[in-house]
């Protein structure tokens, strides 16, 4: 495979033939390994290696994009020609563009060097200390992985960037029985820079496999009812994802529906809550370093002590709607640790529920959610009862934030977030 | 159309191993008009060779994004390294090895590879009808979006061939505020398998689905919110056949049944009413071509239909060849893969529950307070059948006459208890396939079925 800096240079050379002056362009390489334990037995050592190319051209006014992984000659050549036509048959609008001149930097994170052998090592400890630690959990699968790629991004505006990194990541998918009871599966998903530590005690692996074993102890909620829940680390980074969605991105902005609108500035949720997206914390396993117009990222407050500070836009939003760019297009959420421990949390509760994960309808504009609350347990006058089944939780995305009761000292870190358990008040409860 | 230059890698492949060697091309066209701006409008090409070598139920799988003689040797070596690192680190028993060679699959569909010009100006025309039509919304967006998948599949011990599917789709999506000042959307989707001149070169019965499409909104501006319960409902047929889907074809894909799903202990048991049957669909149905027909797997199993749920009793899981081995039944042409990566998982093609005798009128007169569900935005399911699906345009029934249409909700339920409630079938089959199916890949494909009456748990206030 050719050095990525050529195939950037051949493409460069064939956009000036075309006369497309202003472009930004992306090449990337990367390698992929993974190993795969399902239903009792390791299955599958896959290697994905791939190239990807991402070109943005602008003539007359009119912009295009065109990708592709195939970056030989004739591949590229072809490639432009797809940009081309896609420019040529666009409308113009001053509004597209990419950034202004950056910094030129290069990064470098995590490993790039894999040790596969001690990966199947590491993954093979983790299923037997399950099946040792925890005997009524049912392993469907394990997969392990390590990822390394090396990017770069060049534009007219003479930035450019360039990334080489590698992380490993685990996943597990289980449930829990006892021969009669089972419970619903789980998922735990965590990233790392290395292999040093056994698996079983990263990420808190093991709450969540008590949990779902403690989640065999079922019981039935006998009515409908409003009351306080408490949202697992997880399940938080879930609803803070739907937020987002909902309010604050290029979608939603762009075509006026957010009802966050108009709120920069204002107070939307409860004023303990600081909400960031961070790029450099040593707490997150990889962030992209440049966003897709070509800033570079920054750490940023998205809501800080309960105001909105920004909505999460393009270049093509914030040039359209007359508002700014978000300089960050990564999700990497920080949340720091409240200052009630999550025992007490629960104490506090007359009645609600801990919600492990949300199985719901996406949101609409509105924000009314509704789902199931999976891998959840019933809380009555401080004390958890048991798991719940079929049981439902609705609410209002906008509300939630400003019913925020507490945020635990406990703090949990799978490398692509740092978020605390959080508790809201006014979420309405149905069982079957 | 990819070009074959793998027939003569066939002699590469080892003795004692099962050898799949598959050239992959996917593309994808998208443009997206939102209020009249064209706000994307980009062609995407992936490429590559993968090839998976397999033994005693080990896999090793290699891929690399280029598209020539060497890369295929590459990953048959890398391919068989892999599997060969698993076989020495672990030691499992011996299995046999099936055949199924025979036959060499021609292409069923052409790609038709239209200027993107086309895509914009279908984009722009809707937009400017809907602007002109409909001056009270708050926005309208518009997105054409179309893929194909371009396979090349040599096999050591099954069927080889060259398999294309294309597909195509327009969507809509219109936003309203209503009094309060809150947005209220609903979208409609156009188009199926095959490619644009299929269906957009007469737009007049997009205009007419639009103008109902309006009409459903208009109506949910002044909806109301569901109430909370457990309550009687109709489910539509595009809502039956994401319970099909989700509810009851994930429980059933036997890699989820050697994983613990609900469908393990219920082999030959009545887990429906007697009204159900249901079937993952090979490239037919009812006389008619499926929406996303599939001729071969990537495992090169020719595809037939496979019947899940005869008159409630459930029958049959989807399997690959290896699964099939341990639950002794057929492999029928379920391992798919999306993109020139992705090993081959099992996987639905077009599940469908059967058509009954009933009805929709006669079934909305039975009900006195229930709900008609008609639209879904998502679902999701675990191995326990437990699912959920968000609503997205409903009225309640009120007296056996529909009433007030509802606010987005969603419904929740254990497939296998919620199926043995279903008391009414309509006559009518709904199919609907402009998604993807999300299982460590994407996938295309096809859900359907008839309108069914049911009790089932709502969320609301």
């Amino acid at each position: 495979m050719e050095d990525i800096k050529v195939i950037a240079d051949k493409t460069e050379d064939l956009l000036h033939l075309n006369k497309i002056e202003k472009y930004a362009v992306s090449v990337s390489e990367s390698e992929r390994k993974e190993i795969s334990w399902d239903n009792g037995k390791f299955s599958l050592f896959r290697t994905v290696i791939s190239n990807s190319i991402a070109i943005r051209g602008f003539k007359d006014g009119k912009t295009g994009s065109a990708a592709g992984t195939d970056v030989s000659d004739d591949g590229l050549d072809l490639l432009v020609s797809d940009l081309v036509m896609s420019i040529d048959s666009s409308l113009p609008d001053k509004d597209h563009d990419i950034a202004e001149k950056q910094e030129n930097k290069k990064f470098h994170r995590g490993t790039s060097e894999e040790n596969i052998s001690l990966l199947f090592k590491r993954l093979s400890e983790l299923e037997k200390d399950i099946r040792k630690f925890f005997p009524q959990i049912i392993i469907t699968n394990i997969v392990g992985t390590h990822t390394k790629f090396h990017s770069i991004y060049l534009n007219t505006n003479d930035t450019n960037f360039e990334k080489e990194a590698g992380y490993y990541d685990f996943g597990i998918e289980f449930s829990a029985s006892d021969g009669n009871v089972s419970t619903g599966l789980n998922y735990v998903d965590v990233s790392t820079v290395d292999l040093d530590k056994p698996f079983i005690e990263m990420g808190n692996i093991k709450k969540e496999l008590a949990d779902t074993v403690c989640a065999l102890k079922r019981t039935n909620i006998n009515n409908n009812f409003s009351g306080t829940v408490i949202f697992t680390p997880s399940c938080f980074a879930e609803f803070l994802y739907m937020i987002a969605s909902s309010f604050l991105t290029d979608s939603v902005i762009l075509d006026g529906s957010s009802l966050w609108l108009n709120k920069i500035g204002e107070i939307i949720a409860d004023e303990r809550l600081t909400l960031s997206l961070k790029v450099a914390d040593p707490r997150i396993v990889d962030s992209d370093e440049w966003t897709g117009d070509g800033y570079l990222s920054e750490d940023i407050d998205v809501i800080k002590k309960g105001r909105l500070m920004t909505h999460l836009i393009g270049l093509y939003t914030a040039n359209k709607t007359k508002r700014p760019v978000t300089k960050n297009a990564d999700f990497s959420v920080v949340i720091e640790a409240g200052n009630t421990p999550l025992e007490e949390m629960i104490k506090n509760i007359k009645e609600g529920l801990v919600v492990g994960s949300f199985s719901g309808g996406t949101p609409g504009a509105n924000g009314e959610f509704s789902g199931v609350a999976k891998n959840s347990f019933y809380i009555k006058d401080g004390e958890i009862k048991g798991s719940v089944l079929e049981t439902m939780i609705n609410g209002n995305l906008e509300n939630l934030l400003r019913n925020l009761v507490s945020l635990s000292c406990e703090i949990q870190t799978r490398g692509a977030y740092v978020l605390p358990y959080a508790s809201f008040s006014n979420v309405f409860v149905s069982s079957k | 159309m990819l070009q074959d230059i793998l027939a003569e890698k066939k002699s590469l492949f080892s003795d004692g191993v099962q050898t799949v060697l598959r050239g992959h091309e996917n593309r994808r066209r998208s443009v997206s008009v939102v209020n009249g701006n064209l706000v994307n409008n980009v062609r995407v090409k992936s490429r590559g060779i993968n090839a998976r070598v397999s033994k005693n139920g080990i896999n090793g799988f290699a891929s690399i994004g280029e598209y020539d003689s060497l890369s295929a040797d590459k990953v048959l070596k890398e391919a068989t390294d892999n599997a060969f690192f698993l076989l020495k680190n672990t030691n499992y028993d011996e299995q046999k090895t099936l055949n199924y060679s025979g036959s060499y699959i021609k292409p069923h569909f052409e790609i038709v590879d239209n200027i993107q010009k086309r895509y914009i100006d279908l984009c722009m025309s809707i937009d400017s009808y809907i602007g002109k039509a409909f001056k009270n919304l708050h926005s309208r967006t518009v997105v054409y979006s179309e893929d194909s998948q371009d396979k090349i599949i040599y096999t050591s011990n099954a069927n080889n061939g060259h398999v294309i599917n294309p597909r195509c789709y327009l969507y809509v999506y219109l936003t309203v505020k209503n009094k309060e000042g809150i947005p209220l959307e609903l979208f409609e989707v156009f188009g199926g398998s095959g490619n644009f001149d299929n269906y957009f070169t007469n737009l007049d019965y997009i205009y007419t689905k639009i103008n109902s499409l309006y009409n459903h909104l208009m109506e949910k501006k002044e909806g109301v919110y569901a109430k909370a319960g457990y309550k009687d409902v109709i489910l539509s047929g595009r809502m039956a056949g994401m319970l099909a889907h989700e509810a009851v074809g994930h429980t059933v894909e036997a890699d989820l049944v050697l994983g613990g799903s609900v469908a393990l202990k219920n082999l030959n048991k009545v887990v429906a009413s007697p009204l159900i049957s249901l079937t993952d669909f090979a490239n037919t149905s009812f006389g008619e071509k499926t929406p996303i027909p599939i001729y071969m797997d990537d495992e090169g199993i020719l595809a037939e239909d496979n019947v899940l749920i005869k008159d409630g009793i459930l029958v049959g899981y989807m399997n690959n060849m290896e699964t099939s081995m341990k639950f002794n039944m057929k492999p029928k042409g379920n391992a798919r893969a999306w993109d020139f990566g992705d090993e081959p998982l099992i996987r639905m093609r077009n599940t469908a529950i059967h058509p009954g005798k009933n009805k929709l009128e006669d079934m909305i007169s039975s009900i006195d307070d229930g709900y008609y569900l008609i639209s879904s935005g998502n679902g999701q399911a675990d191995l326990t059948g437990e699912f959920m699906f968000g609503v997205t345009m409903g009225y309640e029934i009120k007296n056996g006459k529909l009433g007030k249409a509802i606010l987005d909700t969603t419904v929740s339920g254990v497939a296998f208890d919620m199926l043995k409630t279903v008391d009414m079938v309509s006559d009518r089959l709904e199919w609907e396939s402009s998604g993807f199916c999300g299982k460590k890949q994407i996938i295309p494909v096809g859900l359907g079925g008839p309108d069914i009456k049911c009790k089932i748990m709502i969320g609301g206030r």
